[in-house]
């Protein structure tokens, strides 16, 4: 059993520090962009540390929509419950945005901007700070994979009617 | 020896522990949400558990009405931190409330529900209080003397169990995981923790909620039953075409007649990307497994549906599953549905569709209303 410091906190600290290390950053202007949830964990915690640690107040997490109006301000989708978007309006700068899956579809797949922007990713990864994960007190007491398996009936044999009945007396239960 | 001692000394330190119940009201202003109240008896279960004192801490633009709903709970106090600025979900005002909460509350674990307006600031609040936080949790328990949390990792591949020694430490709590506490309304004795927000915190402005139109109202939390969708609805049917509007007519024929919530499988909700037919009303809202979300419906129903590990992640928390689809080898037959009926799901649901229209009018109102 091994602490481990959380790694949103850690991962956060470094993106702030980073971020105020740009040189001739106008951190009044500035607009925060990154994703809400990751696919590990999924805590959405890492943005909010670092809107925290670069002292911005207006943040906005699970964005789908982003549109700047014309006096300057900006309205911002949120999801909330029920499949709704909370619609708020930030004045403008400094702000910062948790993006879920936005209201575009997806692109389609592209090598040759895919390409172009691994020329710029790729260098970027390569001087990636490495930062030591030290303990925080967190400690993993156990980690196990789902075993659940059912017996599942494969009903071959039934007519559309048959099985209507039985998922409406199923779903009457 | 030693152990003993040891024991006794970190149930003392439990005993001083206090828990604060942390949660804002409803949006209809006189309530809790729903899943406050499955959090609050976990809360009560813990402190039970360790000894633990109970605070309960309340955030909204009046929280008299909600406080009542839960005076009889037992906490020792109700803290409450109210006003106009504190009516919607804002992130600079909601993270100020709740860090004023946890504060005057002392508290050692604070335990919130999982609502959107929570999760998008307890991480700050932890940040502020020195403290750390966990989200999305499923469990919490008190095993030799220290609290225990559950919660999946890998989107829902992984069960780990934390225990983290920082405080204060706090925890977001998933809905239909816990009990929810029941009592009778009473009225609340409550202490009003001061708090002005500086000016930089009221910038934003909540301007409403936007919301499907009411017949295209898909989603729905509190369905009985989840009815996802897959891409087969869209493809060439035995006739060699598709039949795009007549899916569509018969899935929100169903989902009128039944009140189910609709999820949809990644490749349905990225066709429209791809130039190909969609079903209007599906979006990525809709959109359940790896990259959507994992609903907690009690039953769940897939039609034209061939993923297998993907709608196995959307679907871990579905108890009862059924699926149809025309594939007996599909990954659903391999252990992870009840019920796998081999079939054409057009020609089910349009009898499925008549049998709940006939059961809805002998109850004489429909599952859902729509404008």
């Amino acid at each position: 059993m091994k602490p481990m410091q959380h790694r949103a906190a850690i991962a956060a600290a470094v993106l702030a520090g980073t971020i105020q290390a740009i040189p001739g950053l106008d951190r009044s202007r500035l607009l925060v962009f990154g994703g809400w949830e990751s696919a590990s964990r999924g805590a959405g915690a890492t943005l909010q540390l670092v809107g925290e640690r670069l002292g911005i107040l207006d943040q906005f997490q699970g964005v789908d929509k982003l549109e700047v109006q014309t006096d300057g301000s900006l309205e911002v989708l949120e999801r909330i419950e029920g499949g709704r978007h909370q619609v708020s309006v930030c004045p403008g700068p400094p702000a910062l945005f948790g993006w879920a899956t936005g209201h575009l579809p997806e692109p389609r797949n592209n090598p040759q901007v895919g390409m172009a922007n691994m020329r710029t990713v790729m260098p970027a990864l390569q001087r990636a700070k490495s930062v030591p994960l030290t303990a925080g007190g967190l400690y993993y007491l156990s980690a196990s994979q789902p075993k659940q398996q059912r017996q599942t009936r494969v009903v071959k044999d039934l007519s559309a009617d048959q099985i209507a009945h039985e998922i409406a007396e199923w779903m009457g239960k | 020896m030693d152990g003993q001692v040891t024991l006794k000394e970190e149930i003392e330190t439990l005993m001083s522990q206090r828990i604060l119940f942390l949660a804002h009201v409803s949006e209809s202003g006189n309530t809790l949400p729903r899943v406050s109240y499955e959090v609050l008896g976990a809360a009560l279960k813990l402190s039970q558990q360790t000894g633990a004192r109970l605070t309960i801490g309340l955030i909204g633009a009046n929280v008299d009405a909600a406080a009542e709903t839960i005076a009889a709970a037992g906490a020792d106090r109700i803290l409450t931190v109210t006003g106009p600025n504190f009516a919607t979900a804002r992130y600079a005002s909601d993270a100020a409330a709740a860090e004023a909460l946890c504060r005057a509350a002392g508290a050692d674990l604070i335990l919130a529900p999982a609502t959107s307006r929570f999760m998008r600031v307890l991480a700050g609040v932890a940040h502020r209080l020195n403290g750390s936080v966990d989200t999305h949790v499923t469990s919490l328990e008190a095993i030799d003397g220290e609290v225990r949390a559950t919660r999946w990792y890998y989107r829902q591949r992984i069960e780990g169990v934390i225990r983290r020694d920082p405080r204060p430490w706090i925890v977001s709590l998933e809905s239909g995981c816990s009990t929810p506490w029941t009592g009778a309304p009473a009225k609340a004795q409550t202490e009003e923790i001061p708090l002005t927000l500086p000016e930089a915190a009221t910038r934003t402005v909540v301007t409403g909620v936007r919301a499907p139109k009411s017949d295209e109202q898909t989603i729905r939390p509190d369905a009985n039953l989840l009815f996802v969708a897959g891409a087969g609805w869209t493809k060439k049917q035995a006739d060699g075409k598709p039949h795009v509007d007549q899916a569509e007519a018969l899935i929100l024929d169903f989902l009128h007649a039944s009140g189910a919530s609709l999820g949809g499988s990644k490749s349905l909700v990225d066709q429209s990307g791809e130039s190909q037919s969609v079903l209007r009303f599906m979006t990525h809202l809709n959109q359940v497994g790896q990259t959507g979300s994992t609903p907690r419906h009690p039953r769940g129903l897939s039609t034209c549906c061939h993923g297998e590990e993907p709608h196995v992640v959307g679907w871990r928390f579905i108890n009862e599953r059924r699926a149809v689809n025309l594939d007996p080898n599909c990954g659903w037959a391999r252990g992870k549905a009840d019920v796998l009926y081999v079939a054409d799901a057009f020609e089910v649901l349009a009898k499925l569709n008549v049998l709940l229209s006939e059961r809805n009018q002998h109850k004489s109102e429909p599952a859902v209303e729509f404008a």
